[in-house]
C-alpha cells in the first residue's frame, strides 16, 4: 500500500509540544521583515508584526481575565486581525471557537450556551444583538473586530504590551479550538482539536505538498472554518510562506491575483466559477505550482477542464473537521483520477463493513471509512455519548463517509452513510433543516435530499407534505426558515409533494427520491443562490 | 522589508510636456495592478536631472511582486509606450 512515510513522524517527534504558534515566533525572531499576509487592499503583516499584534491580543485576552482553557468565541469577517485572534489564543492557551457570520440568532444562543465562552467578538454592526446573547448566556465581556481592523477589541488590545502575558506550557494534546460541525441529530457538535493535531496534520501537509518558504498561498477560504484556518493558515506558517488574504471568494478578485500565487485552496464550487470566467487561463496561473480541492468531491469533467485550461492538476485530498487530513494525492502528479489519495503519514486507513462493522480487506469493496490518527480530535464538547458513538475501541474514527480503497492504497468516497449534504463546500445534515421544517404550520412532514447542482456541487432540497393542501407555498416557508437557518443550510428548493416512498419499515427512501428529482436544478435552470 | 522600484525617463526632444504628464497619468494607473502597493509618476523639481525630467517611483512588498508587476500585461504595454517615447530610461531598485 502506497503511504507517506517518514516526514510526519519526525514532525510528530520534533514539535509534539509546541502548537502553530511556534512557528510564527521562530520566523518572527530570525526574519522579522518576512511577510506573512498581505491583503487586497495593500495592508502588509510581516511575521514580526503579526508576533507583535498577537502577543498584544493574548495579553488583552489575559487582562480579561481569560484563562488558558477557556472559550474565545469569534464571528467575524475574515480579516488579518481576526486571524492574529486565533494565533494569540494558541499563544496563551484559550480555546478558539471561530463561528460562521452566516449564523442565525438563532443558532447563535445554541453555540453560546453550549460553548460558554469566557469572551465574545463579533461585527462592529452585530454588537447589539449579540451583546444581548452573551448577557443570557453570562459571557464574561463582547468586544467588536471589523473588516478593516478596527474595533473596541483592536482598541483595547492594541495599547497593551506584547509580551504582558503567560505562554502556555500546558500539554500539547489540550484543545487549541473547538470546531462545531452539523449535526445528525438535529444540533450541531462541537469538535475539539488538539494543539499537537493542528502541528502534526500542518508539518504533514507542509512536506506532502512540498510548500517552501518562497510560497505565496492565494487565501480566498473563510476563516471559521478548518479548511482555511488550519489546512491553509497552518500549513503556510509551518513553512514561513506568505499569504495574499481575500476576504471572500470573489472570482474577479481571484483572478487578478492568480498570478502572484504559487498556491490556491479550495472547493469545487470556486473552481467550476473559475472556469467559466473568461479570463481564467494558463497565463494566469503561470506561478502556480499546486492546486488543492477538497471539502467537498469534485467531478472529473471539472478536474479535466481545470487541466486543459490552467495546465495544472487539482490535487484531491480528503479531511473531516474530527480528524483534519486524512488522505492526499501526491503533488508530483502521480495522484489516480478519482481518487483523494493516499493516507499521510502515521495515519491508518481501513474500510468497515456497513452492517457488522468488520474490517473489510478486499480491495474494492465499498465500506464505512474508519480513520485512527495524530491528527484525530479530542472528542466532541462535553458529549461524551456521541463520541463513544463515533470512536471504535481500537481508536479508530468512524468518519460516516463511504468508501473504498484500491490494491495500490489509494482511497475512493463512493458516498455518506449519514446522507450528509455538502452545498458549496459546506456541510448540511438534512435532520437539522428538517427539524426546523416540520416546525412550521401546516407542515404534516418533511424530508431533505441534496441534489446535483452544477455550482454548489449539490443543493439542499426540501420535500414537504402539507397538512392542509394549498395552504403551505415556497415563499413563506422559505422566508420563515431564514431567522431560523444559515443561509447556506436553506433549501434551493422547496417541492409539495402528497407521499414519499418509504420502505417496509416505513423509513423515506431518499435515495429514490434522489433519482426522481436528479435533473431538478438543470430542469429549472440551476434555480437557487 | 519592501522594495522600492525607481524609474527616471529622459523623453525624446519631440516629445511634449502634456504628451508626458499624460503618460504620467497612466503609469499611476498601473497601480490597479495586484502586486503594486503604491505609485508616484511626476515630472522632476530638480535641476540637476541630467534630462531625466520625469520620473515614478513604485512600492512592492517584495522581489517577488516586482517580478510579477514587471511580467504583468498592462506593464509590458507601458514599457513599450514609454520606450517609444522615452530617449532613455535608468531603472534602480532599493530595499526598504
Amino acid at each position: 500500500m502506497c503511504r507517506y512515510f517518514d516526514s510526519g513522524l519526525r514532525a510528530l517527534n520534533k514539535l509534539s509540544a509546541d502548537d502553530p504558534a511556534i512557528w510564527l515566533d521562530s520566523v518572527a525572531e530570525a526574519d522579522p521583515e518576512r511577510l506573512l499576509i498581505r491583503t487586497t487592499d495593500k495592508r502588509l503583516y510581516s511575521y514580526g508584526k503579526v508576533a507583535d499584534i498577537s502577543g498584544r491580543f493574548a495579553t488583552y485576552l489575559s487582562q480579561c481575565g481569560v484563562c488558558a482553557g477557556d472559550r474565545v468565541a469569534a464571528q467575524v469577517d475574515k480579516s488579518p486581525e481576526g486571524y492574529i485572534l486565533y494565533l494569540a489564543c494558541l499563544r496563551m492557551g484559550a480555546i478558539f471557537l471561530p463561528l460562521n457570520t452566516a449564523y442565525s440568532k438563532a443558532e447563535m444562543e445554541y453555540f453560546i450556551s453550549d460553548a460558554q465562552p469566557r469572551l465574545l467578538v463579533c461585527r462592529p454592526e452585530s454588537i447589539e444583538q449579540t451583546k444581548a446573547i452573551a448577557e443570557k448566556f453570562n459571557v464574561h465581556k463582547t468586544l467588536s473586530l471589523g473588516i478593516d481592523g478596527t474595533g473596541t477589541f483592536i482598541e483595547n488590545a492594541l495599547s497593551c504590551q506584547a509580551d504582558g502575558f503567560t505562554r502556555f506550557s500546558g500539554d500539547a494534546s489540550d484543545a487549541a479550538a473547538l470546531l462545531y460541525t452539523s449535526g445528525t441529530t438535529g444540533r450541531s457538535k462541537g469538535a475539539m482539536i488538539s494543539r499537537r493535531a493542528l502541528v502534526y496534520c500542518a508539518n504533514t501537509l507542509a512536506e506532502c505538498w512540498q510548500f517552501t518558504a518562497d510560497d505565496i498561498l492565494l487565501h480566498v477560504l473563510p476563516m471559521f472554518h478548518g479548511h482555511g484556518l488550519f489546512i491553509a493558515g497552518n500549513t503556510v506558517l509551518a513553512a514561513g510562506a506568505q499569504m495574499i488574504f481575500t476576504n471572500r471568494f470573489d472570482v474577479n478578485e481571484v483572478i487578478r491575483y492568480l498570478p502572484e500565487a504559487t498556491v490556491f485552496m479550495g472547493v469545487p464550487t470556486m473552481y467550476t466559477r473559475l472556469l467559466k470566467h473568461p479570463d481564467f487561463s494558463k497565463n494566469v496561473c503561470r506561478k502556480l505550482r499546486l492546486t488543492i480541492s477538497g471539502s467537498a468531491p469534485i467531478t472529473s469533467e471539472t478536474l479535466e477542464a481545470f487541466r486543459k485550461r490552467s495546465g495544472n492538476s487539482i490535487v484531491e485530498r480528503y479531511g473531516l473537521t474530527e480528524t483534519l487530513i486524512v488522505t492526499s494525492n501526491p503533488c508530483n502528479g502521480m495522484g489516480e483520477p478519482g481518487s483523494v489519495g493516499i493516507p499521510l503519514a502515521n495515519i491508518d486507513l481501513r474500510i468497515a463493513d456497513i452492517e457488522t462493522g468488520v474490517e473489510l480487506t478486499e480491495p474494492n469493496t465499498v465500506g464505512k471509512i474508519e480513520v485512527r490518527s495524530p491528527c484525530l480530535f479530542n472528542g466532541y464538547w462535553r458529549n461524551a455519548e456521541k463520541t463513544a458513538q463515533d470512536m471504535c475501541s481500537d481508536g479508530y474514527f468512524s468518519t460516516g463517509d463511504l468508501g473504498t480503497i484500491d490494491e495500490k492504497g489509494f482511497l475512493y468516497l463512493v458516498g455518506r452513510d449519514k446522507d450528509m449534504i455538502i452545498t458549496g463546500g459546506y456541510n448540511v445534515y438534512p435532520k437539522e433543516v428538517e427539524t426546523e421544517i416540520d416546525a412550521l404550520k401546516n407542515v404534516q412532514e418533511s424530508t431533505v435530499i441534496g441534489l446535483p447542482h452544477p455550482d454548489f456541487g449539490e443543493a439542499v432540497t426540501a420535500l414537504v407534505i402539507s397538512e392542509t393542501p394549498g395552504e403551505l407555498n415556497e415563499a413563506s416557508m422559505l422566508s420563515a426558515l431564514v431567522d431560523r437557518l444559515a443561509k447556506y443550510k436553506c433549501p434551493k428548493k422547496v417541492l409539495f409533494v402528497d407521499e414519499f416512498p418509504r420502505n417496509a419499515m416505513g423509513k423515506i427512501q431518499k435515495n429514490l427520491l434522489k433519482q426522481q428529482y436528479e435533473k431538478l436544478y438543470q430542469e429549472i435552470g440551476q434555480t437557487g443562490n | 522589508m519592501t522594495i522600492q522600484h525607481i524609474v527616471l525617463l529622459k523623453a525624446h526632444e519631440h516629445v511634449s510636456d502634456a504628451e508626458m504628464d499624460a503618460l504620467m497619468a497612466k503609469v499611476k494607473q498601473l497601480e490597479s495592478i495586484p502586486a503594486v502597493l503604491e505609485i508616484t509618476a511626476t515630472k522632476n523639481i530638480n535641476d540637476r536631472d541630467h534630462g531625466y525630467s520625469y520620473g515614478a517611483v513604485m512600492k512592492f512588498a517584495d522581489a517577488s511582486s516586482l517580478q510579477c508587476y514587471l511580467e504583468h500585461p498592462e506593464h509590458q504595454t507601458m514599457s513599450a509606450e514609454v520606450k517609444r517615447v522615452c530617449a532613455d530610461i535608468l531603472t534602480v531598485d532599493f530595499e526598504h
